[in-house]
């Protein structure tokens, strides 16, 4: 090897190594930062959003491990949680009220589940969720309910099942929407549609206690599925039925298990399978809005040996509930089914038209529901 | 000299735009539908963009511009050593300033800027040292687990979409201006096509193969994302910081929807392939100025002056704003077009006088 080769290929390891010293060098001194490990950290798990005249009354549930012993460092039997209320005029100042009430910082990766008032204006959901939005760490799949009366009341709850107290809400929600007792509304459906008009649909949440004397227990119930419109709560409500007809119309409807009653009878039906083939058509001026829905039943064997219920019935039933669904949200100005999307898409010109005030014209699309039924 | 292969090199390319496609979408347009036209249109313009690179590979036996520049006079040679100098530098500082902008956005101020442009400049400069065949394998291996996770993401959350495709719409005040924004956005983004100039000269095999795989797959990799992205996200998808991070939560499985820390690793990691490759690029333009440059000193100011300038931008919180400037579109069109044209035609301009006066 030449001298001015040996030279060069010195140069570059010296270089290298230059270069490997900054690196180190960074990496240590990057280090001189903000502590944040877990101890000066407070993990929030369920936030209750209360609307005021002055702001927001937020309510948190923070994990905090109660241990029996050294042995056990969280106890099961407890619900593990700390209660914190802090009120505020926004959101986001609340969480950096709580961290500073606590003297941590809150992780909102945690966060499982948050629950809004009755009447919280959801029209601005930038401004609502700008705690999320602007802290990476939460996560999108959130579930979002709405209390019956106070979040407040549903968070300050404690429950003793499970690790922690927020398990049972978030085990309660996905439990009911699977069930198709409710829809499943969680940060993302919100975020999805920030830009676009705010129909939304959301379930609804109470606390009660059930039990005797000293062996009274928190219970959760799904008392229905709120309806929003432009950001407002309407008054009307879907029940479990209607609710199962609803995801039937968004085409995201799952297992569902209803009562039909025949000469008589209360039977039970299990619907499952459920297709729908949806799509919007404008004839002669008018807009309808399309769903064939294909979906199978299944009865016990005694019931469908006595009862006789039809295929026909339960293509009315399936029918009657979707219509009724149709009718609380669509021709009450929430657009839960998602007319507005097709209205985007498939006409846009009428859509930019027609823009400032879809409501209106969400409320003159007409459906045209035909149900098809197999019995297993 | 090491070579890189044509494959390595297309890695090289596609990493660089697979960092731009994670870190966020241009919101200059109405809706996903515009920019996913304005992606296919820009498509078609960069194949022009890549002609350059072929005719100096089939005429000047694959040179670099500046380089080649030299074969004119030694004043085009420094001129277009120091504008290819400043191009790289601009290149060099928006990547840095996107990575530390957009990684602050996820971990939320917990260390300096300063030190993390330092970091990450420092670990580029590192691979910038290495030789041409070394950056592309790493880019290879970022790409192969880049693909992996995209397609993990995709494949459990394509059950979930519902009616998330009627998030595709055409419903714009003004269409044509919402497509022309876009082709200038992802012409801007496309600034790893200069790699196909620099690093011809240690290229295996034609650019021609290289630019077409590159062209085809980069198309299909940002229409599949962009649109998956969209379903998934639907408006979120346009202000969201980091898309691909958020796309996770959609998985149906319970592992996979935590995944936005997996791409987040991937994400730091193509960043600093970016980097490097245009720290290797950039040193080659400084020795084309300063052929007694060292090349460890060539590399280090190359990461060097665009880390300053970024730094000073990022610490005054000023960056927002040029993260989503796309008006350097044209700098990304004269550089690969107009400059290595001008550069070959006063190279052959001076071959015809040479072949005049010796023939007179």
């Amino acid at each position: 090897m030449s001298e001015v080769r040996k030279r060069a290929v010195r140069v570059g390891q010296l270089g290298r190594k230059y270069v490997l010293l900054i690196l180190a060098a960074a990496l240590v001194l990057a280090s001189f930062s903000d502590d944040h490990n877990i101890d000066s950290r407070l993990l929030v798990h369920a936030m209750g959003i209360d609307e005021t005249e002055n702001g927001y009354n937020v309510t948190f549930q923070v994990f905090r491990s109660t241990g029996s012993g050294s042995d056990i460092p969280i106890d099961i039997s407890m619900s593990n949680v700390q209660l914190i209320k802090v009120q505020a005029k926004t959101v986001t100042e609340a969480v950096e009220k709580c961290s500073s009430k606590l003297g941590r910082e809150a992780f909102l990766g945690h966060l499982q589940v948050v629950c809004f008032g009755n009447g919280t204006d959801y029209s601005d959901p930038e401004e609502l969720f700008s705690f999320a939005i602007k802290d990476k760490s939460v996560y999108l799949g959130v579930d979002i309910c709405q209390a019956e009366n106070k979040a407040e009341d549903i968070i300050m709850k404690e429950i003793k099942r499970g690790t922690m107290s927020s398990e049972n809400l978030v085990k309660a929600l996905k439990e009911n929407s699977q069930k198709g007792r409710t829809v499943e509304c969680t940060l993302l459906t919100f975020l999805s549609c920030i830009d676009s008009p705010k129909y939304t649909a959301m379930p609804v949440i109470s606390i009660s206690e059930q039990g005797k004397g000293d062996n009274k227990e928190p219970v959760i119930d799904i008392t229905g599925t709120a309806l929003i419109s432009e950001g407002k709560t309407l008054p009307q409500r879907l029940n479990g039925e209607q609710a199962y007809g609803l995801t039937l119309l968004k085409g995201d409807a799952q297992k569902f298990t209803s009562v039909i009653e025949k000469d008589g009878r209360e039977c039970d039906v299990r619907f499952e399978n459920a297709t729908t083939k949806r799509s919007l058509k404008l004839e002669n001026g008018r807009l309808y809005y399309c769903a064939d829905i294909d979906l199978t039943a299944a009865l016990s064997l005694d019931i469908k040996k006595h009862s006789g219920i039809t295929e026909r019935e339960l293509e009315d039933h399936i029918s009657r509930i979707t219509l009724e669904s149709w009718k609380l949200s669509e021709e009450n100005g929430c657009d839960a089914v998602g007319v507005w999307k097709y209205l985007r898409q498939r006409y846009p010109k009428l859509y930019l038209e027609n823009r400032e005030d879809l409501t209106l014209i969400i409320k003159s699309v007409s459906p045209r529901i035909t149900v098809s039924c197999e019995i297993e | 000299m090491n070579r890189i292969s044509q494959l390595q090199l297309f890695a090289v390319m596609l990493c660089g735009h697979a960092f731009s496609l994670m870190t966020f979408f241009p919101y200059t347009f109405d809706n996903p539908s515009e920019y996913m036209i304005g992606v296919l249109i820009s498509t078609f313009i960069e194949i022009f963009l890549a002609v350059p690179a072929v005719i100096i590979y089939k005429r000047f036996e694959g040179r670099d511009p500046c380089s080649l520049a030299g074969d004119s006079s030694r004043a085009l040679k420094i001129t277009a050593g120091i504008f290819y100098t400043f191009v790289f530098f601009y290149f060099a500082y928006r990547v840095t300033g996107n990575f530390v902008y957009f990684l602050d956005s996820v971990l939320s101020g917990y260390f300096p800027r300063a030190l993390v442009v330092v970091s990450v400049c420092a670990t580029a400069v590192y691979l910038g040292l290495m030789k041409p065949s070394v950056i592309g394998k790493t880019s290879g291996i970022m790409l192969a687990l880049f693909a992996l996770f995209t397609v993990l993401v995709i494949g459990s959350s394509f059950s979930s979409t519902g009616s998330g495709f009627l998030s595709f719409h055409l419903a714009s005040e003004n269409i044509s201006h919402g497509i022309g924004e876009a082709v200038k956005c992802e012409l801007l983004r496309n600034l790893d096509m200069l790699f196909l100039l620099f690093f011809l000269p240690k290229l295996k095999g034609s650019p021609v193969r290289v630019s077409a795989l590159y062209l085809g797959v980069k198309l299909i990799m940002v229409e599949l994302s962009v649109g998956f992205v969209t379903v998934m996200l639907g408006d979120f998808a346009m202000i969201s910081k980091l898309p691909f991070s958020s796309m996770a939560s959609y998985s149906t499985s319970s592992m996979i929807e935590r995944f936005d820390a997996a791409f987040m690793a991937v994400w730091v990691i193509l960043a600093i392939v970016r980097l490097g490759a245009v720290f290797h690029c950039s040193s080659d333009c400084i020795q084309a100025v300063i052929p007694k440059a060292d090349r460890t000193v060539s590399v280090v100011i190359s990461a060097a002056i665009p880390a300053a300038a970024a730094v000073y931008k990022l610490t005054n919180y000023e960056w927002e704003s040029t993260a989503y400037d796309m008006n350097g579109w044209l700098i990304t069109v004269t550089a690969l077009l107009f400059v290595p044209l001008m550069i070959s035609a006063f190279v052959l301009l001076r071959e015809r006088r040479s072949a005049d006066v010796r023939g007179a």
